[in-house]
């Protein structure tokens, strides 16, 4: 039976699954955000610093902000509806517009660092598993514990100290030399070089994960009974370990790096705020200072998005890796 | 008792010219501990020989050395394998790899798991045909598809793509052969190649080895603890226990008189079903092995005293009536029914037997009747009273007289528990809030099973197979039920121990009034242990009779096939055993 149905029976059930789940994360995200004090028309006001009475109840109603909560979420899935996430007081744009801007730059920064850290990652943890119990294996579980224990925010600023204060060798944040006219091969080496440190500061966490978890399950699949045919049909230790090891090894592996998605969408808060990187996060981070909720709704329900479309990934990756999955 | 130290030395015949393999005082390291010690043996081209032994015996150490798998932490300190007079253990790692699957191949006892589970079984005939014959992709396809016809899996073409999941546990036992011979190696080391599989599967996979050997003229190594299954498929016999070479013998003298007698107790504890024995006529023989002062073992066979049996009333209360009961499997979209309409009785003080094949529906009874599994249908009158309808609470009184005994011995106790705690705590849910008396109620159980009580308070890791099987018996017996449900209590184990758990189970039902559902795919057993047999097979009950008619006149044709299985493991007839018992009732 080839692959392809299998496949597509998993993408319709995650379809299917993922509807109810945003219509909720919609609704649960407007009634959480209601629940912080102030509004937007109190921080401008507070910033402008000479706002009357008046003026503040002509920005809430200009922006909608005096009606009742339920309408207040009725024109909001309205507008959801007519493909429209809303109007941002704060920044005088289309959410989707200020959206579109930021989420390139926080897509390439996570595809990287999750790239570093299932590369780094995997080689690691098999690493680990080749020399378990010895001296090799101690060494890199001491550093993947340092790793796994450091904040990010920290090693962030020493990766800035070493890498770009002591040697120079990288630049300390921007994501693009500025005034630059740089295009073809020479414009992606100078995007990439500014994105080495972000990148390897938000992998770091997971790489400690992946390396530990890569080593269990090696361990694991190492011990079963198919591995000893492996080695009775002749083949080398080394086409072993890639072929009959790693590849069971993956299984586990690839739903946690779904699951993680989420998590680094959350780091890159704090990386993008260390390195000054134009990005989702510190979008965000903006939008919860300035109470700007619209834009925050907007961010969180595309972050969901992300999530939900990357555990779609996960699902086919994983129904393509594992034959027994998505019979019945 | 007839006690022997030495083994009996049998010097094989044939010229120098026919040798294929030649072990010669090869012992195996862990530490300090030696579980193979100065093994000789040697295999001739196109011959079969068998190593006997039972669980500890060395004997698929001893395999996996000639394949040098051995776990990295053992080691060969002394002795030679010379394969066509080169000696395996002088190769580099490099050499080695040449060798295996080429010229020495293996089988496994795991057919389910011995295969990659996320590659088609094509890719993996064609991953050793790449490797040892360098053929294309496409030759390599082609003749993984003739492979698997040489092995009769049906419909080659279509099936090569296939995942192993996608095939029943003999087809993957095929693949796993087609591989094994797919470079047509000299030797072929088949490990427990059957014992995870049904009797019928057995045989047809065993003719198909043999057939294998005949046509590719392999040698192949047979490492089996089924007596029955060597006497019919080598030529030639090497009995081990606990690492040593006890004898080695031409098969045609296996169940000669004079005998080592450990191969005699092996040989007299393993029942055969076309002798009939019950246990109202005889015990089995036990093999006692003992170690005597100066560090050698001494064997033993000892057949325990025939026991008094009360006379049979002729009719007897009835325990459990089951009428129409059905259990249906809801699994995604489609359902399953795991049982459909099986009805059965069993009288105070007897025994019933179950046998099928795997998946006839034998242990979804048995936790339908335990209401581990709800049944959708039928009722499961205990006692007298309808149970299958009860709820939680109202079953919990009525789980003290309906207890199990389960197959696996290792995975049924707690290993974080003492036995103390794991057979108490059945009395303190039952509210035996005593300790003396839970002491006593323990110390009563002990000896009921035959431990010492005063293992007590150890771990069950620190026990034996069979010691375990003790513990898990006694575990039932605690709560005194009054029907016990044995689902394939002695198929985990060796043969010898077999004897002596089905001896302590006939006492234990005599001395204690107890009344069994014995489940067991293995015949001879049930024959053996039961008053009354019921036939299994698609989830339906399909014969039910006492236990004579069912062995001497079957009524349909899938219990006649069950029994040719049992009884004919094809190959060669069997020599019939002189001097034993004389024939039962």
């Amino acid at each position: 039976m080839s692959s392809l149905p299998r496949i597509a029976r998993a993408l319709r059930r995650t379809v299917l699954q993922a509807i109810p789940t945003v219509i909720g994360i919609v609704i649960l995200n407007f009634f959480l955000l209601q629940l912080a004090p102030g509004d937007a028309a109190d921080v401008m006001a507070g910033e402008a610093g000479s706002a009357t009475e008046e003026t503040m109840a002509a920005m809430r109603s200009r922006f909608g902000l005096n009606l009742p909560m339920l309408d207040q979420l009725l024109a909001y899935l309205n507008n959801l509806v007519h493909f429209s996430l809303g109007f941002s007081p704060r920044y005088s744009m289309q959410v989707s517009d200020l959206i579109g801007q930021r989420l390139p730059g926080t897509l390439t920064l996570m595809a990287m660092a999750l790239a570093i850290a299932l590369l780094i990652g995997l080689t690691l943890g098999s690493l680990m598993a080749a020399f378990a119990g010895r001296l090799p294996d101690r060494l890199i579980s001491i550093f993947s514990l340092l790793f796994y224990s450091v904040p990010g925010f920290w090693i962030g600023l020493m990766l800035i100290v070493l890498f770009s204060v002591t040697l120079g060798w990288l630049p300390s944040g921007g994501n693009g030399t500025i005034g630059s006219d740089l295009s073809g091969w020479a414009g992606i080496v100078d995007k990439a070089r500014y994105m080495v440190l972000p990148a390897t500061s938000l992998a770091l966490f997971y790489v400690a994960i992946y390396a530990r978890l890569t080593r269990a399950a090696m361990l694991e699949v190492r011990n079963q009974d198919f591995v000893r045919t492996a080695y009775a049909k002749g083949l080398s230790p080394a086409v072993v370990t890639v072929k009959h090891i790693l590849r069971n090894a993956l299984i586990p592996i690839t739903t946690m790096a779904g699951m993680h998605v989420g998590g680094m969408l959350g780091g890159a808060v704090v990386v993008e705020t260390v390195y000054s990187w134009p990005g989702l996060g510190r979008l965000a981070f903006e939008a919860v200072m300035g109470r700007d909720y619209t834009v925050l709704l907007g961010i969180l329900l595309l972050s969901s998005l992300l999530v939900i479309l990357a555990n779609a990934v996960v699902d086919i990756l994983q129904t393509w890796l594992d034959p027994r999955i998505g019979e019945l | 008792m007839n006690a022997i130290a030495t083994p009996a030395a049998f010097t094989p015949a044939p010229g120098n010219g026919h040798r294929l393999l030649e072990v010669e005082d090869l012992t195996i390291r862990f530490g300090t501990s030696d579980p193979v010690k100065h093994l000789s043996f040697s295999i001739d081209r196109g011959e079969t020989v068998a190593v006997v032994g039972e669980s500890g015996s060395g004997k698929s150490l001893s395999a996996l050395a000639l394949m040098r798998l051995l776990p990295r932490n053992a080691r060969i300190p002394n002795g030679s394998i010379r394969f066509e007079g080169t000696n395996l253990l002088d190769l580099k790692d490099r050499q080695m790899r040449a060798v295996r699957g080429r010229d020495i191949a293996m089988i496994f006892q795991e057919p389910m798991t011995s295969l990659n589970p996320v590659a088609t079984i094509g890719a993996q005939i064609v991953e050793v045909l790449r490797l040892h014959e360098k053929l294309s992709r496409k030759a390599a396809r082609q003749r993984a598809i003739e492979l698997l016809d040489l092995v009769k899996i049906p419909d080659p073409a279509q099936r090569v793509d296939d995942y192993p999941h996608q095939l029943s546990g003999g087809q993957r036992q095929r693949v796993m052969i087609a591989i094994a011979v797919a470079c047509k190696p000299k030797l072929l080391i088949a490990d427990e190649p059957t014992t995870a599989l049904d009797a019928t599967i057995q045989a047809q996979i065993l003719e198909l080895l043999d057939e294998l050997r005949r046509k590719l003229s392999m040698g192949l190594l047979l490492i089996t603890h089924d007596l029955g299954l060597v006497s019919r498929w080598s030529d030639r016999v090497v009995v081990m226990y606990h690492g040593d070479k006890l004898e080695e013998l031409a098969t045609a003298d296996l169940y000669a008189p004079e005998r080592h007698p450990y191969t005699k107790g092996l040989t007299q504890a393993s029942i055969r079903l076309d002798e009939e024995v019950h246990y109202t006529a005889q015990t089995l023989a036990e093999v006692k092995v003992a170690r005597s002062p100066d560090g050698r073992n001494i064997y033993d066979v000892r057949q325990p005293e025939r026991r008094s049996l009360p006379t049979p009333a002729t009719d007897r209360e009835q325990l459990l009536v089951v009428k129409d009961l059905s259990v249906t499997y809801q699994g995604g979209s489609k359902a399953s029914k795991a049982l459909d309409g099986a009805s059965l009785s069993l009288a105070k003080g007897e025994t019933l037997g179950i046998v099928g094949e795997s998946g006839s529906g034998k242990s979804t009874l048995s936790k339908a009747i335990m209401r581990l599994v709800n049944a959708q249908e039928g009722s499961i009158v205990f006692q007298g009273r309808d149970i299958s309808r009860l709820g939680p609470q109202q079953l919990q009184p009525v789980r003290r007289d309906l207890q199990m005994i389960f197959q696996d011995p290792f995975g049924a106790l707690n290993p974080r528990k003492t036995l103390r705690e794991i057979l108490e705590a059945p009395l303190i849910v039952h509210g035996v809030s005593n300790p003396a008396e839970r002491r006593q109620r323990l110390a009563e159980t002990f000896e009921h099973v035959r431990l010492p009580s005063l293992v007590a308070d150890r771990y069950p890791h620190e026990f034996s197979g069979g010691q375990r099987q003790r513990i898990g018996i006694a575990r039932a017996l605690i709560l005194r039920p009054s029907l016990v449900i044995c689902d394939e209590p002695v198929s985990a184990l060796d043969v010898s121990i077999q004897a002596q758990i089905l001896n302590l189970l006939v006492d234990l039902k005599t001395s204690l009034g107890l009344s069994y559902l014995f489940i067991s795919h293995d015949l001879a057993v049930v024959q053996y242990i039961s008053d009354r047999v019921i036939v299994m097979k698609d989830a339906r009950i399909v014969e039910e009779s006492d236990h004579r008619t069912i062995w001497r006149s079957p009524k349909t044709d899938y219990t006649r096939a069950l029994i040719a299985a049992a009884n004919d493991k094809g190959g060669r007839p069997l020599a019939p055993r002189p001097q034993l018992h004389a024939a039962a009732l």
